[in-house]
This record gives C-alpha cells, structure tokens and sequence, in this order.
C-alpha cells in the first residue's frame, strides 16, 4: 500500500510538471506571437511616419529650391527703390559707354600695325574728313591692324549732327564707337573706326 | 526611384512654366519708318512696304527702333536688329546705319551695312549684332537710304524691322 501510495504521489507529481512545462510553453508561445504582432505594429507604424518626414523634407527641398531659383517671382521687395532721375540714369550709362570704350581701347593699343594697311586705312579717314569740310577738325589719326583711332577737335558742329555727317562719308560706313570728353575745352572726341570686315571688341570676352 | 523622378519633373515643369520669358522678339512694318523731310514726297506707303517711287534721286528713311526697357537694363543681354528690304536697282545700293545714341543724343555707336551689287526682287536682310549695347534709356535708330526708282516695277525700299533679345 505504502509503494502503491508512493507511485500515486509521483504520478501526480509527474502529471503536474509535465503540465506545467505544456501550460509554461504554450504562454511562451503567446507571448512571443504578441511580441511578434507589436513588433509589426511598430515597425508598420515607423514605415508611415518615416514616409512622412521624406514627403515633408521633400516639400521643403522644393521650396527652398524655387525661392533660391526665383527670387523675383516669390519674394518681392518690401519697399521699391524710387527710380533714377535722368541725371543718374545718363551718369550710369556714361560709365556703361566708358567701360565699352575702355575695353576697345585697350585692345587698340595692344594691337601692331598692318604694314600692308595701316597707312592706306589712315589715308582714307583723313581724306574723307578734308572732303567733307573737317580736315580742320582733325588732330590725329592712327591705324593699326583692326581698327583706327581718330582724334577730332570740335568746333561749332555738335556731335549730334557730325555722327549723320560722317556716316556719309565711305570710310566711316564701317562700325564707328565714339568716345566723347566734353569737358575738354574746345570738346574732343575720339573715334574708334573698325576695318572693313572687322568688329569692334565691345563686348566683353565671353559675353556676345 | 520613380517618385523622385516624378517629383524632379514636377518642380521643373513648375520653374519653367513660372520662370520670365527669356527672349523678346519685336516686328514692325516698314511703314514705321519716316522719309528725311526733303524726301516726303519719294516714298509710296504700300502694305509690302515703304518704296521709293521717285525716279531722280534716292531717298533717305529713318527708322526708330522700339524695345522694352524692362528687359534690357544694360549689360544683360544679346540683342540683334534686322532691316528687311528690296534693291532693284543695279546702279546703287540700300544703305542703312544703325545709330546708338545715349537719351540725351550724345551718339555712342555707329554701324553702316550696305547691299550686295546689283539689283535682286528677293527681300534681303541687315542684321546688326550689338550685343548689350542697347537699354539704360539709349535711344537707336536706323536711317536708310534707297535707291532711286528706274520704273514703276523697280522700285527699292523696306519691308520691316525685327528687334531680337536674349535676356
């Protein structure tokens, strides 16, 4: 009876720890599927708020983008500058006119002379001028390999009217850039005359 | 991959379409153009043109030169103007001279093309590269002068004027 009491208990006591093993992996089992279910959930719910920050960021790229690029179109200035007068505008497009010439002038100097047409080029500036009533006016001309330069005294005609008055005459139907120092007393000007087939240098290098 | 590129598309396609136009083209008649007060009388207003009608002498037109300030500030763009004509005549040729003055007539820029010899019913063209030489209130025009008429069906004269910018 004693051993048969003994065998009872330890069935028992199998019984209950094989239970309990069963019962201990099935919440194991559970608790690894919740584990897993929160850990979809998670990683579901970093998806969409990562997809979110890129379409924000995106957004902001777009506009930081399109405001650098046109800065006119969408940042208009607050307070508009109040326009040139006439004697700031003229004085801007003096400087404007002095850089051109500035730049014609320099390429002039740093030119050599044609031997083969430099003198002629000079002879028929100089007998268009006395031809047509200004060899008085002449103090100087000097050709070299693209272009002349021709200094002019002025007297009673006014720049205005000798422009119409040299482009009549065939040496100056070329192009003619004028460079006028009305301060000088009497006014002086001075002219660069391209050679036939040439241009002048007015546009700065790279630039059309 | 194919969203970004979506996207690229979008923005561009949103500059583009918001960005200022950069060319101006500008056309006239060559009824624009005025005869030089002693050559009123030349000069037959038609709608292929302005002709010389006059069978003794040529005859000088100016042509002002129209453009729009706002896109050409100085500096900032190319520009090319073109004189569209006729030279019918074989025993002289049209002459135009594109004048640049600064607003208060000082002249800055002269620059003369002439035909090539002999006549042609063909509408020829001048065109004349200044580059940035235009804007800041300079004031161009072109003067042209055309040959006499040695018919009624010889006559030499201008078609039209085009101002081409790039800013």
């Amino acid at each position: 009876v004693r051993w048969l009491a003994v065998v009872g208990a330890l069935t028992v006591l199998g019984s209950v720890a094989v239970a309990s093993l069963v019962l201990g992996a099935r919440r194991d089992a559970t608790a690894t599927a919740a584990r897993h279910r929160e850990a979809t959930e998670e990683i579901a719910a970093l998806r969409s708020e990562l997809s979110a920050l890129r379409a924000q960021v995106g957004r902001q790229r777009a506009t930081s983008w399109v405001r650098s690029s046109l800065p006119t179109l969408v940042a208009a200035p607050a307070t508009p500058a109040p326009p040139a007068t006439d004697e700031e505008r003229l004085a801007a497009d003096r400087t404007r006119a002095a850089d051109t010439v500035s730049r014609v002038a320099s390429r002039f100097h740093a030119e050599r002379r044609d031997p083969a047409w430099s003198g002629v080029g000079a002879s028929a500036l100089e007998q268009d001028l006395k031809q047509a009533g200004l060899g008085g006016s002449l103090r100087g001309v000097d050709c070299a390999t693209t272009m002349c330069q021709v200094a002019l005294e002025l007297g009673t005609d006014s720049p205005e009217h000798l422009a119409e008055r040299l482009t009549e005459l065939p040496a100056f139907q070329t192009q003619v850039l004028y460079q006028h120092q009305a301060d000088s007393r009497p006014p002086r000007l001075t002219l660069f005359v391209a050679r036939a087939g040439h241009e002048l240098p007015l546009a700065p290098v790279g630039r059309p | 991959m194919k969203k970004r590129s979506l996207f690229s598309s979008l923005v561009v396609a949103l500059v583009v379409s918001a960005a200022p136009a950069g060319a101006d083209t500008w056309e006239v008649h060559g009824n624009r153009c005025q005869p030089d007060t002693g050559d009123v009388g030349k000069f037959d207003l038609s709608n292929t043109g302005l002709f010389n009608v006059n069978s003794s002498s040529s005859g000088k037109l100016h042509c002002p030169i129209e453009y729009i300030s706002d896109l050409h500030t100085g500096g900032l763009n190319s520009t090319t103007l073109m004189v569209r004509y006729v030279d019918r005549s074989s025993a002289s040729d049209v002459t135009c001279t594109l004048y640049i003055n600064l607003f208060d007539g000082s002249p800055i820029l002269t620059q003369t093309k002439t035909s090539p010899a002999g006549a042609s019913d063909t509408t020829q063209a001048f065109e004349w590269s200044i580059g940035s030489e235009i804007g800041g209130g300079r004031q161009l025009e072109i003067q042209c002068t055309i040959p006499k008429a040695t018919s009624s069906s010889t006559r030499s004269g201008v078609r039209g004027i085009r101002l081409d910018t790039n800013t």
